[in-house]
């Protein structure tokens, strides 16, 4: 079994050393786990700076054949990051594979009135947009409604709730339910049962493989999927082909519509 | 160093084999998410899936509102599966006046291994007399305690607390549920673990700490380390995955995952089976 991880971090961290410290670590654990690819955040795009941290890890980066870069934005587009053509041109020089949104922790609103021109671009692009779900400080709960309207308003970007907190599915179903281009990973799917559950009631294809490594161990992602009790074929498609198709269908474009 | 059991969970291999015991487990749902149904049938069969041979559960209903339900189900549980279920008598600690009644119906059940307790749902002290007077009993009738411990603003059970019920009776094995929950709860557990003979400390929940497990495995006498799921709170297969999948010795990971618990239930032997 292969496996593609949507939620991977590197870099330092303000409370501590954590197990997985440079690239080569982190390619090591993935090939002992069979982890083929892995979607990366610089954690300074999270902690510090976004615009400091995606431009290091743009530059730092080595393995771009198995490590994909994360780039983290705000709905400041114009004023933190330089407009959307600079945007669109780091996306496409550096092949970028997911943005990450940090509303909680880097302070902003996530509604389709403030981040309409955000979710317009990566709309035309077909760029995932991985929503952190476990912030350092408060919870995701408030930004739901928000979330809501923007997966209505752009189908064609997928968004992916990532490491939505224990014990959330009355959170997350009913988002499912309403937005097909709504998706959980695994990174924090701990619920019992809860994988089959999902698979079971919207499909595998709503589910993304993300270890949240180095946080968590990579094991507990890779072991939850192996041993899940559903079928091979939905397995394979949790494990990594639902996020390759996500990847796949991305369009690198340098010029776009605002379709607001 | 052996790494095979790394290599069986990739293939999806089942571990009879090593005759796995999940030390801290529940039964049923809980009001305040939603998680699908978990009777003990759908527990059992979560764990033949890894090959989980024995669970030792505490139904939730009884460390939440209802003890007196919660010890009902534990022992149908047990006579449904007596090859498979083990569990712990609960106690409350708000209604010290039952504790006896408790203990006389239900501790001398042959798959009953001891006592557990849960202070933040009850909000009350584990150095409390209440609880001492549980102590007590298992002291005298052999057993362990489990508890549940949090290194939190809740004072009730921090692992500080239960080190001093771990330090006031010796001869009665005391898991530190959750080793403390977050980094300081667990650096404070592998303190307590290396420092008491009768102290464990059981792995579910520990991811909270950051700490993972060949860390823990490394700081704290690995004898003391009891793998735990608290399933179907969680999924059973996150916890053992973390174990299974981990870059760690066979031998541990084996002792780990049963003969730890094991070697523990003979030091305080029950003496009071039916």
């Amino acid at each position: 079994m292969k496996f593609i991880d949507s939620n991977c971090m590197l870099g330092p961290w303000h409370f501590g050393k954590l197990c997985i410290e440079s690239e080569n670590e982190l390619i090591m654990e993935m090939d002992r786990l069979g982890i083929e690819k892995a979607l990366l955040l610089d954690s300074r795009s999270w902690f510090w700076d976004p615009t400091e941290g995606n431009k290091l890890l743009a530059q730092q980066l080595k393995n771009r054949d198995r490590l994909i870069p994360v780039m983290a934005l705000t709905p400041l587009i114009d004023e933190e990051f330089g407009g959307e053509e600079k945007v669109r041109e780091f996306i496409c020089t550096h092949r970028v594979g997911a943005v990450k949104l940090f509303p909680n922790d880097h302070g902003f609103m996530l509604d389709h009135w403030n981040a309409d021109v955000l979710f317009s671009m990566l709309n035309d692009m077909k760029m995932p947009a991985i929503i952190e779900c476990s912030p350092l400080e408060g919870v995701i709960d408030t930004y739901l409604p928000g979330i809501y309207s923007l997966a209505c308003a752009y189908p064609d970007t997928p968004i992916i709730m990532a490491a939505m907190r224990l014990q959330s599915l009355r959170l997350l179903y009913p988002l499912l339910k309403k937005c097909p281009n709504i998706f959980t990973d695994t990174a924090m799917l701990f619920a019992f049962r809860g994988i089959e559950d999902i698979v079971e009631n919207f499909g595998a294809e709503r589910i993304v493989m993300g270890t949240r490594m180095p946080f968590l161990n990579g094991g507990r992602t890779v072991g939850r999927v192996i041993y899940a009790g559903i079928r091979d074929s939905d397995r394979e498609k949790i494990a990594y082909a639902n996020l390759q198709q996500i990847l796949e269908n991305i369009k690198y474009r340098r010029e776009g519509r605002r379709s607001i | 160093m052996k790494r095979d059991i790394v290599k069986r969970a990739l293939k999806g291999d089942k571990f009879e084999d090593l005759n796995i015991v999940d030390a801290h487990c529940h039964l049923h749902n809980l009001y305040s998410f939603y998680n699908p149904y978990a009777g003990i049938d759908e527990m059992i069969q979560e764990a033949d899936r890894v090959g989980v041979r024995n669970i030792c559960i505490a139904p939730i209903e009884g460390i939440s509102c209802d003890f007196r339900l919660g010890n009902k189900h534990l022992k149908e549980a047990m006579e449904k599966y007596p090859q498979r279920v083990y569990g712990y008598i609960l106690i409350n600690p708000n209604f010290p006046e039952q504790i006896d009644e408790i203990f006389e119906e239900y501790y001398s059940l042959k798959n009953v291994l001891g006592i557990k307790i849960h202070p933040t749902a009850h909000k009350y002290s584990v150095c409390g007399e209440n609880y001492r007077k549980a102590f007590d009993k298992v002291k005298a009738l052999g057993g362990v305690v489990l508890s549940h411990s949090w290194q939190s603003a809740d004072s009730n059970c921090v692992v500080e607390a239960c080190e001093k019920i771990i330090q006031a009776y010796p001869e009665v094995p005391f898991i530190i549920g959750h080793s403390g929950g977050t980094c300081q709860g667990v650096l404070k557990a592998i303190d307590v673990v290396n420092k008491y003979e009768n102290a464990y400390m059981d792995t579910c929940g520990t991811f909270f700490s950051n700490m993972h497990i060949e860390e823990m495995a490394a700081k704290a006498h690995p004898a003391r380390i009891l793998y735990a799921s608290d399933y179907p709170f969680h999924d059973l297969r996150i916890e053992i995955s973390d174990i299974l999948f981990a870059d760690m010795d066979d031998g541990i990971k084996t002792d780990i995952l049963g003969e730890n618990f094991r070697k523990m239930l003979k030091i305080n032997p029950k003496r009071v089976n039916a």
